[in-house]
């Protein structure tokens, strides 16, 4: 089972959104850290078919983006998760279900195992626009598994769920990403951090790193530092590096920063994170957003 | 094509969900209704009687004249009862005379008037009451060559077209039988809002087919799944189709029906020549109503057609639907296309439900030695273009880019 993502490139007119993206991805969960407008949400689409590549190719087994045998072990929950407002949960999976291919009695089977597992069972009668936002995120994980996909594309899945739903996602996906290619995209590391096999870092349309979290960490090893100092120091300090953690200890403030030096004659390097990693990265970016 | 009729009962879900469109149909239902009960709600204060009485009255007139034959001997009988209202009285109708010995001829002098309306001169109750008897006897050679007179008038008629409208007019029956068609003249009156209700109620259902999926951003989800890109497109489009041919045929019959009971179902194989003399088509009344249902039904997959292709490469359901009734309109209004290009209006939706747009126009083409009359031109434009339309729908929705 291999997913292989061939030289894809998207441009738009004076943009690049996507630059020369190759992967080779099997079975596993692979987490896509990025900033907004790194084009994580380019690159997926372009997995799934519903945007077109200006170079470059996606395959799986062989079987090219466009063709319906993909889309038939294709599962997709997209960033803005669209649905019927007026429909019932229930109603709305039956009809993913169709779309799918599923027969009306495997549909009914699916619908109701994936409900459960999602824990909306008891309101699947009700109409979907009666739903709090964690709740149509709930759906839009339901739906996306409804074929029991190969490839399991999700587009910021946790988005919008209370902590509690988040852990019980991480470990369903941690689950489906035993026998399938998981690809999720994200903002919070955490969810990376604990489900994925393989981390992948884009920033300006190119993945920067690839790798498990101890590889990519590696990256950042030696330039993370804790420090206590006064407020004027502590002043200087954020101005001058991406700061992961800061709070006031009595007169001074204590900081955790990451830079390619020791930003301060007291600072002590410490062990780096997935989320030293990630400001490191893209504090720059998060600073002109 | 996977799990297709599935496909249709969820695509009529998302149309029967929204309560505007019943709201639509309700309305257009009533709007319907009152179309045919116009007429017969209210009275005459010259009379004192309720216009549905004179209605009932008017009835047994014309079904005593019933099975008399329009010739020389009943358009005189008719001048006769019309010579004894007198002519000081504004407007005669009001006369005791006139309701006493014009009124049950009425229909007759009707069905005539327009033989003898010469250029710049319409035919009156003077020139009936002074017709001579040359003329009342000469009423068939009349009505043809006033017809001829008019097409020939007409810049659009070619002297072909001319000498075909003339040579069908054989094939018609005279002289005219008198029956009672009242319904079926009211059902043709009554087209002309029938067909802008259909319309608009096909471009409100189905503007948001395409458009709604973008809008509401579920285009994404159908188009990664497996039967996104092929058997739900065409279930769509057949649910559009199916939907607009349910539509018009439901509302047709509603007037048709309405009519019926209100006017009465007599005079279903009478000559349409009792509706409009200069007609030369061989059609019977029942027969008109037909032709009346098939090009309504060809003119409703012309509008699924322009709807379904708006509603799959805009993506605001507003836009479509204005779109839509901007080109409903544009049919609905005569002489709103220059002289040269006047025509195209009967190609539009609207036009090809209405029955003076239909049946009164006799245009016709000769392709490749084989006459095609407008009737029958329209339902292969209609057909032709609506295909090509939804055949380009399917591709846009297929294609859509998610960016």
């Amino acid at each position: 089972m291999e997913l292989v993502i061939d030289r894809i490139t998207k441009q738009y007119k004076n943009k690049i959104a996507v630059d020369r993206v190759s992967l080779n991805l099997g079975i596993g969960v692979y987490g896509l850290l990025g900033a907004n407008g790194a084009g994580k949400t380019t690159l997926m689409r372009m997995m799934c078919g519903i945007l077109k590549p200006t170079n470059g190719e996606v395959k799986f087994n062989g079987i090219d983006v466009s063709e319906e045998s993909y889309r038939d072990v294709l599962g997709y929950l997209p960033q803005d998760f669209g649905y019927y407002p007026e429909f019932s949960a229930q109603n709305f999976m039956y009809y993913m279900a169709s779309l799918k291919g599923l027969t009306k009695a495997q549909a009914k089977t699916k619908t109701k195992e994936l409900l459960e597992m999602v824990s909306l069972s008891d309101v699947a009668k009700k109409k979907i626009k009666t739903f709090s936002g964690g709740m149509k995120q709930r759906l839009g994980i339901a739906q996306a598994l409804l074929n029991n996909p190969k490839i399991l594309v999700l587009d910021e899945p946790t988005a919008g769920l209370d902590p509690k739903e988040r852990v019980r996602f991480r470990n369903i996906i941690s689950e489906l990403g035993k026998d399938r290619i998981v690809l999720l995209s994200t903002h919070i590391v955490s969810d990376v951090e604990h489900i994925s096999n393989t981390i992948l870092v884009m920033k300006d349309g190119q993945i920067l790193h690839s790798g498990s979290l101890e590889h990519i960490i590696k990256t950042v090893d030696g330039k993370v530092f804790e420090c206590c100092v006064d407020s004027n120091t502590a002043e200087r300090l954020t101005v001058a590096y991406p700061v992961i953690n800061i709070r006031s200890e009595g007169e001074n403030t204590f900081l955790r920063l990451v830079c390619d030096r020791m930003p301060h004659d007291t600072a002590i390097n410490v062990s780096a994170t997935l989320e030293d990693l990630y400001l490191y990265y893209f504090s720059e970016v998060s600073q002109h957003e | 094509m996977n799990n297709f009729w599935t496909l249709v009962g969820f695509e009529y879900k998302k149309i029967i969900i929204r309560k505007s469109v019943w709201v639509c149909v309700l309305l257009a239902v009533i709007a319907t209704v009152f179309s045919v009960c116009g007429l017969i709600i209210g009275g005459n204060p010259a009379t004192g009687m309720s216009n549905y009485d004179e209605m009932l009255m008017d009835k047994a007139y014309k079904l005593t004249l019933s099975g008399r034959q329009i010739d020389g001997d009943l358009i005189l009988e008719a001048s006769q009862a019309y010579q004894k209202v007198p002519s000081n009285v504004y407007p005669y109708t009001d006369s005791e005379e006139y309701q006493k010995f014009a009124r049950p001829y009425f229909s007759v002098y009707a069905l005539i008037d327009s033989a003898y309306t010469e250029r710049g001169h319409a035919f009156n109750i003077d020139d009936f009451q002074t017709i001579s008897e040359e003329d009342a006897f000469s009423y068939y050679d009349k009505r043809i060559n006033q017809y001829r007179l008019n097409l020939q008038n007409n810049p659009s008629f070619t002297q072909q077209n001319i000498d075909r409208v003339i040579e069908i007019d054989n094939e018609v029956q005279k002289p005219f039988i008198m029956e009672y068609t009242d319904g079926y003249e009211r059902f043709f009156s009554l087209s002309t809002t029938n067909a802008f209700i259909i319309m608009f109620l096909i471009a409100f259902t189905l503007s948001p087919i395409f458009v709604n999926e973008y809008s509401q951003k579920t285009d994404s989800l159908i188009l990664t799944s497996k039967n996104g890109k092929h058997s739900q497109i065409l279930a769509k489009i057949f649910t559009g189709g199916s939907f607009s041919i349910l539509l018009s045929l439901f509302l047709s019959l509603v007037g048709y029906l309405l009519c019926m009971f209100i006017y009465g179902f007599e005079g279903a194989n009478a000559p349409i020549q009792l509706h409009i003399p200069l007609i030369t088509y061989n059609f019977t009344m029942i027969e008109a109503v037909f032709l009346l249902c098939i090009t309504t039904v060809f003119g409703s997959l012309l509008m699924t057609g322009i709807c379904l292709f708006l509603s799959s490469v805009i993506d605001r359901s507003i836009v479509v639907l204005t779109i839509s009734t901007i080109v409903i309109l544009l049919g609905m209004f005569n002489g709103i296309f220059p002289t040269a290009i006047e025509k195209v209006r009967f190609f539009l939706p609207s036009p090809m439900g209405t029955y003076f747009d239909v049946v009164l126009n006799q245009y016709s083409w000769n392709v490749f030695g084989i006459n095609i009359w407008l009737y029958q031109a329209i339902c292969g434009v209609a057909f032709i273009v609506g295909t090509l339309l939804l055949t380009l729908s399917y591709h846009n929705f297929k294609k859509h880019q998610i960016s």
